[in-house]
């Protein structure tokens, strides 16, 4: 709970320093300040998060779930994290066509990573039909 | 663990450089100015940069990356 309102406090707080600063003619300032205030949101996220990741390793070994495709899972989960983080940041900055491209990146890397499973999946379809 | 100090001290920095450049620019030396300002946002950055780092490291060790 207390998290959570800290969490909230420093939201607040950011956006009004940066309605103050947006007053001002220097657009890069606010725009740092807007930087550091998503990456303090997301970094103070993450001790929360490592508990549910936590979670997910107890609960994936209790079923029996290969520890490959659970490794899997978290690192598409970190890729989709950075890549909203740097496209959201690019986007606040009017750099609409630059954010998109970091998507892709996201995105593309991820297929990288579902490539073995998809290949996987195939071979055992293969192997199901006869002939 | 969350790092407000890190945000006001970005928004106090960022306040005084703005000031500055508003200021230079009045009394006509707006090239000054906008050294001031390149100059804040260059220290700015290194300030933040860390903690994109920290960041960045948290993320790779949590999700196996």
């Amino acid at each position: 709970m207390a998290t959570a309102l800290r969490l909230v406090g420093v939201g607040l707080t950011a956006t009004v320093l940066l309605v103050v600063l947006g007053q001002f003619q220097q657009r890069s300032v606010a725009m740092v300040v807007r930087v550091a205030a998503a990456v303090v949101l997301l970094l103070a996220i993450l001790v929360p998060l490592a508990q549910v990741v936590a979670a997910l390793g107890r609960m994936a070994a209790l079923a029996h779930v290969r520890g490959l495709y659970l490794s899997l899972l978290l690192k598409v989960l970190g890729i989709a994290y950075l890549a909203t983080l740097g496209a959201e940041v690019a986007r606040d900055a009017g750099e609409g066509a630059l954010a998109g491209k970091v998507e892709l990146a996201g995105k593309v890397l991820i297929l990288v990573l579902a490539v073995p499973v998809l290949t996987a999946i195939v071979q055992v379809l293969f192997k199901m039909i006869p002939g | 663990m969350v790092n407000i100090d890190l945000i006001l001290r970005l928004a106090g920095i960022g306040f005084v450089v703005a000031i500055a450049y508003e200021i230079l620019d009045r009394v006509n030396r707006k090239e000054l100015g906008n050294l001031v300002a390149v100059g804040g946002v260059a220290v700015m950055l290194l300030m933040v940069v860390q903690v994109i780092g920290q960041l960045f490291k948290t993320v790779l060790t949590l999700f196996h990356l």
